[in-house]
């Protein structure tokens, strides 16, 4: 899909192809294709890696760029322990769900530094950005959900025991207790073992919703971006822009928000009876 | 009917999924306006809360917009 090229004037309009869905693919490295986002998930890794290094030489009195980081720890923290509720469950969720927030918040705003959407490449005929942003290809944005709800299910059954996390899924032993009680438990028992089918589909539903919502964010506020530049260049875009600040902030929020969720939902069930 | 007329036809329903957002959304401010003038103090807390809660809403309207964007 490309902008029409129309017979007027173009004075007020920026040109570009609109982006595809799919990342255009630069080339191949065995049997993995190489696309344009992956130059800047690499790119993003390195830059998480250099702040590791530059976190594990935090000093007691900080200084300098350690006050930055501390604000953001301290933000990030706040945000969970609200959210979960105790302090306790907040130490747990805090290491994993931090690093999200790090990782995601680089990620979508990365593509809006200036300078970066200027570097172009010429590949079969065709004009394409260098550096896409990463959550605007659905391969990063599902890759990372997919960690999530795996990692879940990890937690679950640490915290729980294997058998003690699965038995929410298949409730077999509910359903025999029920019946033992007699019919009308059972039948209620029955229903509640049919719940816990469902709750397996729930959890690929978690998978789809989670990183269908990033991904359509970002590639929606991108390919605005490329129409409003085409339609009229001075002014509106530069406020849709700044749009994109508050979208990749509020959409790495809700992320994490979710994740959190579903994390203290699997640490909430320790120690209950079922 | 061409093959693509239909494409545009549908582009258009995908679009209609937009209408249950907006009365979402509107609906949720509107109760956070309410609640922000019963209990101006708490507005801090509540403004952040509905900014997830409006992203979340948009979810919807965004699986439509991704629907679009498929029907290439």
């Amino acid at each position: 899909m490309a902008v029409p090229h129309g017979e007027q004037s173009s004075f007020f309009r920026i040109e570009e192809p609109i982006p595809t869905i799919n990342a255009p693919i630069l080339g191949d490295i065995g049997i993995f294709s190489v696309a344009t986002t992956t130059l800047t998930t690499v790119f993003i890794t390195f830059l998480v890696v250099m702040l590791i290094i530059k976190s594990s030489r935090a000093k007691l009195v900080p200084s300098g760029s350690q006050h930055l980081m501390e604000i953001f720890y301290e933000l990030i923290a706040k945000f969970i322990t609200q959210i979960v509720g105790t302090h306790e469950k907040a130490k747990k969720i805090i290491p994993y769900v931090g690093a999200l927030m790090v990782y995601l918040i680089i990620a979508n705003l990365l593509p809006l530094i200036p300078g970066l959407n200027s570097l172009h490449l010429t590949i079969g005929g065709e004009h394409v950005l260098l550096f896409r942003g990463a959550t605007t290809d659905f391969n990063t944005t599902f890759g990372l959900a997919v960690a999530v709800v795996v990692m879940m299910q990890i937690v679950g059954m640490r915290e729980q025991g294997v058998f003690g996390y699965l038995s929410h899924f298949i409730q077999i032993k509910q359903v025999i207790k029920g019946f033992r009680h007699g019919i009308g438990s059972g039948m209620s028992a029955l229903i509640s073992f049919m719940v816990g089918l469902i709750e397996i589909i729930s959890e690929f539903a978690k998978m789809l919703s989670l990183s269908l919502r990033l991904f359509g964010n970002m590639f929606a506020h991108e390919v605005l971006t490329v129409i409003l530049l085409g339609a009229f260049a001075f002014g509106v875009p530069a406020i849709w822009m700044g749009m994109g600040l508050l979208v990749g902030v509020v959409q790495s929020v809700v992320f994490v928000a979710l994740v959190t969720v579903y994390y203290s939902l699997v640490l909430k069930k320790e120690g209950k009876e079922h | 009917m061409t093959p693509e007329a239909a494409i545009y036809i549908a582009k258009g329903m995908c679009i209609l999924a937009m209408l249950g957002t907006a009365i979402g959304q509107g609906y949720l401010v509107g109760k956070t306006m309410e609640a922000i003038g019963r209990n101006p103090d708490v507005e801090a807390s509540i403004f952040s809360k509905m900014i997830i809660a409006v992203a979340m809403t948009e979810t919807t309207a965004i699986f439509a917009l991704v629907a679009f964007f498929l029907l290439g």
